[in-house]
């Protein structure tokens, strides 16, 4: 950041900066997949601008433009003025959806999240929470894509003792429809959470995916107009048993033998959180020992999602394939063997383009060391 | 381009591979030059690209420009769009080719200290790759973050570190370029040579008017063991330009030297660093090995504290290294609804001052009634002279473009004139573009003419950037097409 301090700007203030900037070109992951001009931070304000001035309409091809963005939060975590690009194209996306100019496919998705609370068109069971100190939200990832993870993070938060009550059960904290400009439905998904959250009266929550904290954090409040509790905060998990290994409530046994070299992939949206990047990566060398860590993905504080972020596997799922094989490339130049990460969506993602490469959740792999004690 | 150009097009690079779209042929419209940006902000196009095509290979470019050379189609290299100079913009339509595709690196090599790549490689992910191996690419423009490595090369950019490791050109060993008919051609492998001409350097500054450069061979260095920045404060410029000619010329071997006008202070300094000072502030740094680093500083602060600079110490260097960038992101940066232009020069030492002062005072002079303010910074210095980076600026551009845009190039022609009459160059590393192409001919009086018989022998048809670098033209206007007015809905 620039020591002088800067003004909050609102999202339509920020294509108007934006448009004629290219500072954070180099860390757009859609543009290095792409390596379009249109497809880059500053041609997204151009293009939102562009519209509002009357010189392009929404349509068919502009829209594909607007909905090429990750909302990944790269472009403006590296802005030193703070730009809120993302937000910019997210209310842009909802000005789209509201001019009924949306794609087929994020209306398809729209239906699926109306109807099941996940994009999946996975049915959940009915929400019934009871009183708990804390609360885990589950969210739609790891019901539906790998329940095997949520048990996992539980066995974990159980080892440390801590019981947490299940929340949002399959059913997306609505960051998914914040991002294709589905903020109707994004704000009855908040709502539900925040009322889930009111009635186990938990004093403080936990997530299993980045995601689900950018949503908690900064969507409900800077999108939604949502207000979380104020008096419940937000942590994820992965900094929770980092945090718990580091004072020794969390004890982990060394695989037998050799651990095959592996990286770890930072989940999308982590560079847009004060997260601690050091935390999986404690947990990793911990259980699987230093010596194979092989690539830390972390360049200049900034880790390139891997498209399952932003709505791209539905909308563009071209560039987000071209995401997940970029980082799977990374993994392989690096020579690890397994790719492990802590998102379930992106666990999913990154297994679909890896071919020979090992794909592994953070959760699962430590609970197996946490049982072998 | 017509369909069965598209055709032809499509058939070397994939249908997928061009676009027509209006979206892309509105943003490739416009690059970071100041006047398409303000005629777009007022409702109006300037010309767009009849079609965009993303190659994939030096051997499609190569294709590419076979089938625009037949056609007689202007062809608009572009790599990051992120000049100043208009130097991407498509005045004549034609085919954009987009060389980001280009962005492999195809070797690094730790003993002869090079890297070679393709040269749409994006800057700052080129440095990220060397930086993982304790190597650095020693280029370091406020365009980094942004431009492509064709883009370092072709405008012949600077960084802010050139006073040691020279400008982009300076590090360049060998490039390899596509001709406007095709063929490719690549320089010898070494820059140092004997054998003949260096018809490489032809290409640097060309600005894609003689081909397409699609890979470079580049010095590198280990990065150094440390980095010392220390800042100083003169009384005003003309002390400050004493001690950086005592510095040049006694041969210590500054990383930085870079001296704001105490306009500049006033301003920029103080809005992005925070720093209220009045005078001149001066960054120095030295890097290296630390006791040679420490040593080189010690000498250059008596030269300073000799001419009676006061000595801020080493954090308001440090913090200027840190945020040098800064000063280009919106809003610490110039932009709409300003209007402003860097009118830079480079001369000798025995120069500098007075071109400094009779730009100040032409520019200040002839339209500081209109509200125009003059401000300047020293920042790329040599053993013979050094570059003057100043600027115009009006805080609010007239309402009505053509106004504007008449406004905009008087105070060019003043700001020009007055660099050519005291024996500036027009400019030092933005290049040329098309915002300086009419000034070409007077830059170079009776030698224009061998220039233009050199980009005819090499482009006979004139389709490479036409509009630009002084070719092909005597007085380029940037056509424009009303749209609509442009209120913000």
């Amino acid at each position: 950041m620039s020591t002088a301090p800067h003004p909050p700007v609102t999202p339509a203030e920020a294509t108007e900066g934006c448009r004629y900037c290219w500072m954070c070109r180099h860390v757009c992951p859609v543009g290095h997949v792409t390596h379009v001009e249109t497809f880059t931070p500053h041609a997204w304000a151009l293009t939102i601008e562009s519209v509002a001035r009357g010189q392009l309409a929404w349509d068919r091809d502009t829209v594909d433009v607007l909905y090429a963005c990750a909302d990944c939060g790269l472009c403006q975590a590296h802005c030193v003025t703070d730009r809120p690009l993302p937000d910019a194209v997210a209310a842009a996306r909802a000005e789209v959806v509201r001019a009924g100019r949306a794609a087929p496919a994020v209306m398809a998705i729209d239906e699926k999240l109306r109807a099941f609370g996940n994009a999946h068109g996975v049915s959940v069971p009915p929400s019934d929470p009871s009183q708990a100190p804390s609360a885990l939200v589950v969210g739609e990832a790891a019901f539906c894509l790998n329940p095997a993870s949520f048990e996992a993070a539980v066995v974990l938060l159980n080892a440390i003792g801590v019981l947490a009550m299940p929340v949002a059960m399959g059913r997306s904290t609505g960051w998914l429809a914040s991002s294709l400009g589905l903020h109707d439905t994004a704000r009855r998904l908040g709502e539900a959470l925040i009322r889930e959250v009111t009635e186990t009266e938990a004093r403080e929550v936990f997530v299993m995916s980045p995601a689900d904290r950018w949503a908690i954090e900064h969507v409900y409040g800077d999108r939604l107009g949502l207000e979380w509790p104020a008096t419940v905060p937000v942590r994820d998990v992965t900094s929770l048993l980092a945090e718990a290994l580091g004072d020794g409530r969390l004890r982990l046994q060394p695989p037998p033998g050799m651990t095959p070299p592996y990286a770890y992939h930072d989940p999308c949206h982590t560079p847009r959180l004060a997260r601690d990047h050091a935390a999986p990566r404690a947990l990793l060398a911990a259980a699987l020992g230093a010596e194979s860590a092989r690539a830390l993905f972390w360049r200049e504080g900034r880790a390139h999602p891997c498209g399952a972020t932003g709505g791209l596997d539905f909308t563009h799922p071209d560039i987000a394939g071209a995401l997940a094989a970029a980082r799977v490339a990374d993994a392989r130049a690096a020579g690890a063997e397994w790719l492990i990460t802590d998102d379930v969506a992106c666990e999913a993602h990154l297994r679909a383009s890896a071919g020979g490469l090992e794909v592994r959740g953070l959760y699962e792999l430590l609970a197996q060391r946490v049982q072998e004690l | 381009v017509s369909a069965e150009t598209l055709r032809e097009l499509a058939a070397v690079v994939g249908a997928d591979r061009i676009s027509t779209r209006e979206a892309d042929r509105l943003v490739y419209s416009v690059d970071a030059y100041w006047l398409p940006q303000m005629w777009l902000d007022r409702g109006h196009r300037t010309p767009v690209p009849d079609a965009i095509v993303h190659p994939g290979s030096t051997a499609e470019v190569s294709e590419i420009l076979k089938i625009a050379h037949a056609g007689r189609i202007p062809v608009v290299p572009w790599g990051g769009g992120s000049g100043t100079q208009g130097g991407a913009l498509p005045t004549h339509g034609g085919i954009v080719i987009d060389v980001k595709r280009l962005n492999r690196i195809l070797e690094i090599n730790a003993e002869s200290l090079y890297v070679r790549a393709q040269a749409g490689i994006n800057g700052g992910q080129l440095e990220w790759a060397l930086n993982e191996r304790g190597l650095t690419l020693p280029h370091y423009p406020a365009s980094a973050n942004c431009a492509t490595l064709g883009g370092y090369l072709a405008p012949r950019g600077s960084g802010t570190i050139s006073t040691k490791y020279g400008k982009a050109e300076d590090l360049v060993m060998s490039i390899e370029v596509v001709l406007p008919d095709g063929t490719i051609v690549r320089t010898p492998p070494v820059p140092n040579h004997a054998s003949g001409p260096d018809f490489m350097r032809l290409f640097l500054g060309s600005e894609g008017t003689f081909g397409v450069i699609t890979e470079a061979t580049m010095q590198v260095a280990i990065l150094p063991d440390v980095r010392l920045f220390r800042a100083v404060l003169f009384r005003d410029v003309a002390t400050g330009l004493e001690a950086g000619r005592r510095m040049m010329t006694s041969r210590l071997d500054p990383l930085v030297i870079r001296m704001y006008d105490p306009h500049s202070t006033g301003l920029l300094v103080k809005r992005v660093l925070g720093y209220e000072l009045e005078g001149a502030y001066m960054i120095i740094g030295f890097d290296g090995f630390a006791e040679i680093a420490a040593a080189q500083e010690a000498r250059a602060m008596a030269v300073c504290s000799e001419l009676g600079a006061r000595d801020l110490g080493r954090e308001p260097g440090e913090r200027w290294w840190q945020h040098r960038y800064d000063f280009y992101y919106p809003p610490l940066s110039l932009k709409l609804p300003a209007m402003f232009g860097t009118v830079e020069t480079v001369s000798t030492f025995d120069r500098l001052e007075r071109i400094y002062e009779a730009k100040k005072a032409a520019i200040e002079g002839t339209f500081g009634a209109q509200g125009v303010g003059y401000i300047g910074h020293f920042s790329h210095w040599w053993r013979w002279g050094a570059s003057l980076y100043d600027r115009f600026l009006l805080r609010e551009t007239p309402a009505d473009p053509r106004e504007a845009q008449q406004l905009h190039d008087r105070i060019w022609d003043v700001a020009v004139r007055t660099s050519l009459e005291h024996g500036g160059m027009i400019n030092e590393h933005h290049g040329v573009g098309l915002k300086l192409s009419r000034f070409m001919r007077a830059q170079y009086g009776a030698a224009w003419p061998l220039l233009e018989r050199i980009k005819q022998a090499i482009d006979p048809h004139g389709i490479m950037n036409p509009g630009k670098v002084g070719f092909g033209v005597e007085d380029v206007q940037l056509p424009v097409t009303a749209v609509r007015p442009a209120e913000k809905s």
